[in-house]
């Protein structure tokens, strides 16, 4: 399972000796991407309401305690959710987390995804988990790996790694 | 005297130039009659095929004695006699090489024969190698490789290990946060085609790796 970069030459994965660029990206890498992206979304988000609060106890000499209930900072949440989504989805086909497991959003001929695509996924991404995460289901059986967000936005998600290349380094390294 | 004698005695006289007389005259008269006769006509009149098939062809080719035919002949000197170059000139090879059916010709060889008889050692020390390779246009052979097929071909996990293009590799490439990157995308691409095979195995599919545009599978199978 774990043998793309290690493992004994002479039994290498057939995956292994792929490049991976430009393949469908599977649920795991997909997955574990958008894990990090919300961890990364949610500690910027604490950090700037911190910082807001620290920044006004500083000018009013009192400190603000923000409540999760209360409707600006989920609105202000789900803002930023969407400003980090779109905006790297449409500046370059990569959140934070997708750059780290090598995956980009590209449109299905291979050409980046544009800004209204970038927009139209990031607004149908809850659409995936509103329908009992039944929208994720396209990236296990579908022949191009897309989920709903994907269709609805004309896009897909492929791996931009060269995992032939990591091959090499770990062996010269080995 | 006896008169019988005596008339064999005339009629001895007598002989002689009537013999010569009649010989005149019948020599007279074939010519008259030689000259008078259309030869062409009296050809004209003669069935050949019948005359030919009276003869029994067989039977007068059977009387010849072809061994002593060719016994008597020099064939040397007939040879000579005959002019080779002018024979060729009038020969047309192209028309006759057309006639040859040069597979049957081929078929017929016994090529290893052949080459069993040539002493190859000996015509390669006789070319030269360094004038032939001048002659080779190395960029119309270069253009005729498939370097792609030829990539494929080597065990590039070998090379890797077995020379300094690995250590090259690692120093142009990054260092530690590079190697924990490559290990982080490798583990989830790991994970990627455990559910993928899982996934597959559930569906009764087969499953070859991930799958990727049509272009990108061409790429990569090329």
């Amino acid at each position: 399972m774990t043998a793309q970069v290690g493992g004994a030459p002479g039994s290498t994965p057939a995956v292994a000796q792929m490049s991976l660029q430009g393949r469908y990206a599977g649920f795991a890498s997909r997955f574990i991407s958008f894990v990090l992206d919300e961890a990364v979304i949610a500690g910027v988000f604490m950090l700037a309401l911190a910082s807001v609060s620290f920044v006004a106890s500083v000018v009013t000499g009192k400190p603000i305690h923000w409540d999760r209930s209360d409707i600006w900072v989920v609105l202000a949440f789900v803002a930023w959710q969407f400003l980090y989504f779109a905006y790297s989805w449409g500046a370059s086909g990569k959140t934070l987390g997708m750059a780290v497991f090598g995956v980009r959003v590209v449109q299905p001929d291979g050409t980046y995804a544009s800004s209204r695509q970038a927009v139209v996924r990031t607004l149908a991404l809850p659409l995936s988990f509103l329908l009992l995460g039944l929208g994720f289901l396209g990236i296990l059986v579908g022949d191009r790996r897309r989920a709903l967000h994907d269709v609805i936005a004309g896009t897909a998600v492929v791996y931009s790694w060269d995992a032939r290349a990591a091959r090499l380094r770990f062996l010269s390294r080995s | 005297m006896d008169p019988v004698s005596r008339l064999r005695s005339v009629g001895g006289r007598l002989v002689p130039p009537a013999e010569a007389v009649a010989q005149a005259v019948a020599e007279r008269a074939v010519e008259l009659v030689v000259s008078a006769l259309d030869v062409n006509a009296l050809v004209a009149r003669v069935d050949m095929d019948a005359v030919l098939d009276e003869i029994d062809i067989n039977g007068l080719l059977g009387r010849v004695d072809v061994n002593a035919v060719l016994d008597q002949l020099d064939i040397g000197s007939l040879l000579d006699r005959v002019d080779l170059n002018r024979l060729m000139e009038r020969v047309d090879l192209n028309q006759l090489m057309a006639r040859l059916d040069l597979n049957h010709l081929l078929a017929s060889v016994d090529i290893t024969a052949i080459v069993q008889q040539v002493d190859v050692n000996q015509i390669v020390q006789q070319v030269d190698v360094d004038e032939v390779l001048q002659k080779v246009d190395l960029d119309a052979v270069m253009a005729r490789l498939d370097m792609n097929a030829i990539a494929q071909r080597i065990d590039i996990d070998t090379l890797i290990q077995h020379t300094d293009l690995g250590a090259i590799i690692a120093k142009s490439s990054g260092g530690i946060a590079g190697e924990a990157l490559d290990v982080a995308r490798s583990q989830a691409v790991g994970l990627d085609e455990f559910i993928a095979r899982w996934v597959a195995r559930l569906r009764r599919r087969p499953y070859s790796g991930p799958p990727g545009p049509d272009d990108v599978q061409a790429l990569e199978e090329a």
